[in-house]
């Protein structure tokens, strides 16, 4: 704390004739203690204090010159109170740094500064007494503990509250510290208590030049002790490592640098010639090292047998990233290159095998098909009913095998039933089976409807919108109370199936020409997601048609090259039957194809070709609806036998056109019930 | 699957770790369960005390002779393992773990809340928590509730049947209850160690007092049945309101230590896509839209009109409902010529309306505006602005409104759209009424749109189920 913090700064000047009562009035007034008296001169006469003023009052003095003290010397605002040197004055006149004189200072402002720092010093004291990380306890002459710290506490293991006061050796055991107030000679010992060894100082402690106690700073070395034993064991494995390099078959070499040899091993040493300094060839190799500034490597056929070898050095460097070591390492390679040829066949090999198979993932990298299966892979994982929705061929089956997989559930069952091509009157029984004689036809002891079959796991329903109505009602059921009941039974049965839907229809649509009902619709479009169609994500065709060109070379032991042109007219087409009409495309070009390359004019006429299919009227038959086959074989029959009937005029001569024999021409008109005669 | 009937009415409670310090969650309880119309037998159990406020206390709830329908635990949770045992072997009906410490604490917690699980596997005895703050049943005017603040005869009874995960959302929207809107239950299970959110869902469902469900929840276990669940209350037409919240990749890690449970894949709500289930975004919008089922039940129609002497405001008004998909349907032309003829000024009406500052002049105009759309039988629904404040003009309005309110004709969505002091006398005299009123536009707009939906999807449902069942 420095002088101006303590004083009093005033303004206020005395003279020496002012009169004491005046003087002690101002005083009062401004709350100060003391002042500073001038002379008519206007220098520092004297200056004096409340004591003063009340010594004059009772002396019955008139004027201040009659009390003050003439006798001062001045202190700086900027001194240090610590430091101040102070004579029996009461009251001392301050100057600044200009010498100008700014106030005073009291003896009672500076006691109740000096206490202010010390209790300061002493909280900061005690506060490093506290924290120290040695244990330090004291005692007076009597051997009474008078201090210890939380350290000193917690090895004597007891506390402070409870230690002082007490005799030192009913609180601790060594008793050294009773010799120190007995001889007043300090000394340092080590001294083991269990299983910890303390190192302490012992010190007498002087007030002037009376002995009053002693304090002892002691130390837990358990620690020191213990690292040093654990140096030991560096050493040892130090030594072990020597003798492990030593053994190793590869060359290991430690070089500075510069590529001086600091350490190197036996196989090394066979390798090289390093009786005298390190060879050039070493130093070279750690200059290239220096030069990258990271590992280096090269491959060398050895001087002595032709062996390859494979030599990698790679630096250390210290904190300030600068080489300090480089460490090489030399390999014989010889039976590294018979290993690596047997990898390369077995790779070959593997990736020829994994080709044959169907890649797990889901094929795309258009934005909207990634972000569909972050989606995907999200819901997945929620235990929910999920409507997908897209054109027939888009990938519905994958993407709920896909969520199937990513799901809780991808340990159990994953159950596909397409709606739309379980004839109606089976389609209960076939979902939800059938109890033993339910129907003609029924086996014996019943069967387990495919709901029952995906239980613990996941349903696909695909084409739902193929669900007759009936029908529909019972699945919202089962859907809602979770439980089935088989063909024929009436007992209910507990089931807990995941069920994801899938459709090509717009069901919104069906549920407004009230073909589909809506609750049911609302239950299953819980999470609805609707899979684009492939013209509306073209990025998605090339990497399809390289997955898949890859999954038919396999098959079909052919590699062909599809050439930019043939890719940009299979990316330009509309594909209305999407991944799997390229998928459908992509094999038959594989089937056909005569040359290695597929041009445009390949995948075009291929094109054309399947359009003539289907568009070509020159044919004998065409097909302009489709009908039941029986009903279609009816018809054809009756067509063919009319037309047969225009040429010929006897059933012998239709027979003969249509070469088959006359008695079936005979059964089937009759059949026809002379509709012959009237079309 | 646990049934929460003997929970919600018990025929006696026992307080296990009542205590006498009532300023603390122990003490709370029986204070709050004091204060309440509950008309059961209530016994407290603390073998620290004899009595407490003269009422005798059993130091175990083994010593009570009756049978004791609900428990509610409120201990330390270490003596938790010890007390629940001593309900089961009472054959206690239910209890509820207030206490925390548990599967939200770590793992020990964990172990805790396992051991719990262990001692009632296989009991009739249902848990409700740990950790939970509670249930408030406002039909019976009483709760177990450990709240400063509980003052459950002043409870308003309603439709609204609320569940949220903790207490502090929950009791933010149950102070709507002062406003005016009624609920029915307010149930929040904890940790849902085992009765589960499913569960009060399913309760609240086939709640015969319950006709609005509302959802502010972080976690869902058992998604499918809660999907089951939503469709029943589909079927059942409680429109079911949710506020999802803890999506947000921090939150998600908060979820853990609010009530120890894994939010890890939560159900991606956004993508959610149910008739029976009204997404809200904020307590707000949940507060708007459960207020508007409570007071009046299913919307007539969808047919809407914005009342307004304020140019600016019925646009602005006019895009949010365009926005939110409601439709102003054309003022019919007798209105128009009606609305001619009472401010008399030459201009043409349309809906939006704005009949301009000429109502200044003659605040009667205003009046027998709002009374002759109203009486036109045109609308269901009437959005009227209170544009800003103009003191008296507000005033006059909001007196009519309430005089018409009362008449059912069509409902009024008043909205305070002034950004001052909300503390004008226009809204003192529609509070009165406590029926819906609104100070953020949007959430106005935006609940009135989904309020409408609810109904008119319900309505349209049936007439085409009718069809296809006609069609079979």
């Amino acid at each position: 704390m420095l002088v101006k913090d303590a004083m009093t700064r005033t303004s206020i000047k005395f003279f020496e004739n002012d009169y004491i009562d005046r003087a002690a009035k101002t005083l009062l007034e401004s709350h100060m203690k003391g002042g500073l008296v001038y002379n008519v001169r206007d220098e520092l006469a004297g200056c004096f204090t409340e004591h003063n003023l009340l010594e004059g009052l009772l002396n019955q003095n008139k004027v201040l010159s009659e009390i003050y003290q003439t006798n001062f010397c001045f202190l700086n605002e900027m001194d240090d109170l610590n430091n101040l040197k102070l004579n029996d004055q009461e009251i001392w006149p301050i100057f600044n740094k200009n010498r100008q004189i700014t106030g005073f200072l009291t003896k009672e402002q500076y006691m109740a500064a000096y206490a202010r720092t010390s209790q300061v010093e002493l909280g900061r004291m005690d506060a490093i007494f506290n924290s120290a990380h040695n244990g330090i306890l004291s005692i007076d002459l009597e051997g009474r503990i008078t201090s210890m710290n939380p350290p000193a506490e917690k090895m004597a293991m007891t506390t402070k509250e409870k230690a002082i006061g007490k005799f030192l050796t009913d609180v601790v055991t060594p008793s050294g510290l009773l010799n120190v107030i007995r001889t007043g000679k300090r000394h340092t010992e080590k001294y083991r208590v269990g299983k910890r060894k303390y190192l302490t100082h012992r010190t007498p402690l002087y007030d002037g030049k009376t002995l009053v106690g002693a304090v002892g700073v002691f130390q837990d070395i358990s620690e020191i002790e213990f690292v040093s034993s654990e140096l030991e064991s560096v050493k040892q494995l130090l030594k072990e490592q020597e003798t492990i390099l030593d053994n190793s078959t590869d060359g290991i070499c430690i070089t500075d640098g510069d590529g001086a040899i600091i350490k190197c091993n036996q196989s090394f040493r066979q390798l090289f010639d390093v009786r005298h300094e390190s060879p050039d060839y070493i130093k070279d190799i750690a200059r290239q090292v220096e030069a990258k500034g990271r590992s280096h490597n090269i491959m060398e056929t050895s001087k002595d047998n032709k062996n390859s070898l494979i030599i990698t050095a790679n630096p250390i460097k210290n904190s300030s990233n600068q080489i300090e070591r480089v460490v090489i390492n030399v390999k014989d390679m010889t039976e590294f290159d018979a290993l690596r040829s047997e990898l390369a066949k077995t790779k070959s090999i593997l990736e020829h095998m994994h080709l044959t198979e169907r890649s797990e993932t889901f094929i795309a990298k258009s934005p909207e098909m990634e972000r569909l299966l972050k989606t995907v892979q999200q819901v997945a994982k929620v235990d929910v009913t999920v409507l997908l929705s897209g054109e027939s061929g888009v990938g519905k089956e994958e993407i709920a095998k896909l969520i199937q997989q990513s799901s809780p559930r991808s340990g159990e069952p994953f159950i596909k039933v397409n709606c739309g091509a379980i004839p109606e009157s089976l389609m209960e029984s076939e979902l939800f089976g059938y109890e033993g004689g339910a129907f003609t036809g029924a086996l014996k002891k019943g069967k387990a409807g495919l709901f029952e079959q995906a239980n613990n796991g996941t349903i696909f329903l695909d084409e739902i919108g193929e669900i007759p109505n009936h029908l529909q009602v019972k699945l919202l059921r089962v859907l809602q109370e979770m439980e089935i009941t088989r063909v024929g039974s009436a007992k209910t049965t507990k089931i807990d199936v995941r069920v994801i839907a899938a459709t090509n229809r717009d069901l919104k649509e069906l549920v407004l020409e009230g073909s589909f009902r809506e609750d049911l619709f609302y239950r299953l479009n819980v999470i609805p997601i609707s899979i684009p169609p492939l013209r509306r994500r073209v990025e998605d065709i090339p990497i399809l048609i390289d997955a898949y060109a890859r999954m038919f070379a396999a098959k079909y032991h052919k590699h062909l090259k599809f050439t930019k042109k043939a890719i940009q007219v299979l990316t330009n087409y509309q594909w209305p039957g999407n991944v799997r009409e390229l998928v459908n495309m992509i094999e038959r070009i594989y089937v056909t194809a005569s040359n290695l390359e597929v041009g445009e004019q390949e995948v075009l006429s291929l094109f054309s070709k399947g359009d003539n299919q289907r568009m070509s009227h020159d044919q004998a038959i065409v097909v302009n609806q489709l009908l039941p086959l029986k009903e279609a074989v009816d018809l054809l029959e009756r067509e063919l036998i009319y037309k047969a009937s225009q040429s010929e005029k006897s059933y012998r001569g239709i027979a003969r056109v249509l070469e088959v024999n006359p008695s079936t021409i005979v059964r089937k008109v009759k059949k026809l019930e002379g509709g012959l005669l009237k079309s | 699957m646990r049934s929460l009937q003997t929970l919600v009415s018990p025929k006696s409670i026992a307080i296990i770790g009542a205590s006498e310090r009532f300023h603390q969650n122990a003490g709370r309880v029986m204070v709050n369960l004091q204060k309440s119309k509950y008309s059961g037998e209530i016994y407290l159990v603390n073998p620290n005390y004899d009595t407490i406020s003269g009422i005798h206390c059993y130091p175990s709830v083994l010593e009570i002779k009756e049978e004791v329908d609900l428990a509610c635990i409120i201990v330390p949770s270490k003596h938790t393992p010890e007390i629940l045992r001593e309900c089961v072997k009472k054959q206690v009906k239910s209890v509820i773990i207030i206490s925390s410490g548990f599967s939200e604490s770590g793992p020990d917690g964990i172990n805790r809340e396992e051991e719990l699980k262990e001692i009632v596997k296989g009991t009739e005895t249902a848990v409700y928590g740990p950790n939970s703050p509670g249930f408030y049943h406002f039909i019976g005017n009483w709760g177990i509730s450990f709240s400063p603040r509980f003052e459950p005869k002043n409870f308003h009874e309603g439709s609204v049947g609320l569940i949220s995960h903790g207490g502090s959302l929950g009791r933010a929207v149950l102070d709507a209850n002062e406003k005016g809107l009624g609920f029915s239950y307010w149930l929040s299970p904890g940790n849902e160690m085992d009765i589960t959110i499913n569960d009060c869902f399913e309760f609240l469902i086939s709640d015969p007092s319950t006709d609005t469900i509302l959802l502010i929840i972080e976690s869902i276990s058992e998604e499918e049945r809660f999907f089951r669940l939503l469709h029943q209350a589909y079927i059942k037409q409680k429109p079911v309101i949710l506020l999802p919240i803890g999506h947000s990749k921090i939150s998600r890690m908060a979820v853990k230590y609010h009530l120890g449970r894994n939010n890890d894949y939560s159900i991606p709500w956004d993508m959610v896509n149910h008739p029976g289930l009204v997404k809200a975004e904020s307590i707000d919008e949940v507060v708007a839209l459960s207020w508007l089922f409570d007071t009046y039940k299913k919307a007539a129609g969808k047919r809407t009109a914005i009342f307004s002497w304020a140019g600016a405001t019925s646009i602005y008004l006019a895009d949010l409902c365009d926005k939110y998909g409601i439709q102003l349907q054309p003022l019919s032309s007798e209105l128009q010529q009606k609305m001619k003829t009472i401010t008399g000024i030459e201009k043409s009406f349309m809906n939006p309306l704005d009949l301009t500052t000429i109502v200044y002049d003659d605040l009667s105009k205003l009046t027998t505006c709002l009374e002759v759309l109203h009486k036109s039988g045109d609308f269901d629904n009437i959005i009227v602005p209170f544009p800003f404040q103009v003191d008296y003009q507000n005033e006059v309005l909001s007196e009519q409104m309430k005089k018409l309110m009362e008449e059912r004709d069509s409902i009024f969505i008043p909205i305070f759209m002034s950004q001052g002091y909300q503390g004008e006398l226009a809204i003192d005299i529609l509070k009165e009424t406590k029926k819906p009123y609104f100070f953020h536009e949007n959430t106005a707009i935006k609940s009135l749109s989904a309020y409408i939906n609810y109904s008119e999807t319900q309505r349209q449902e049936e007439e085409h189920n009718e069809k296809t069942i006609k069609s079979c």
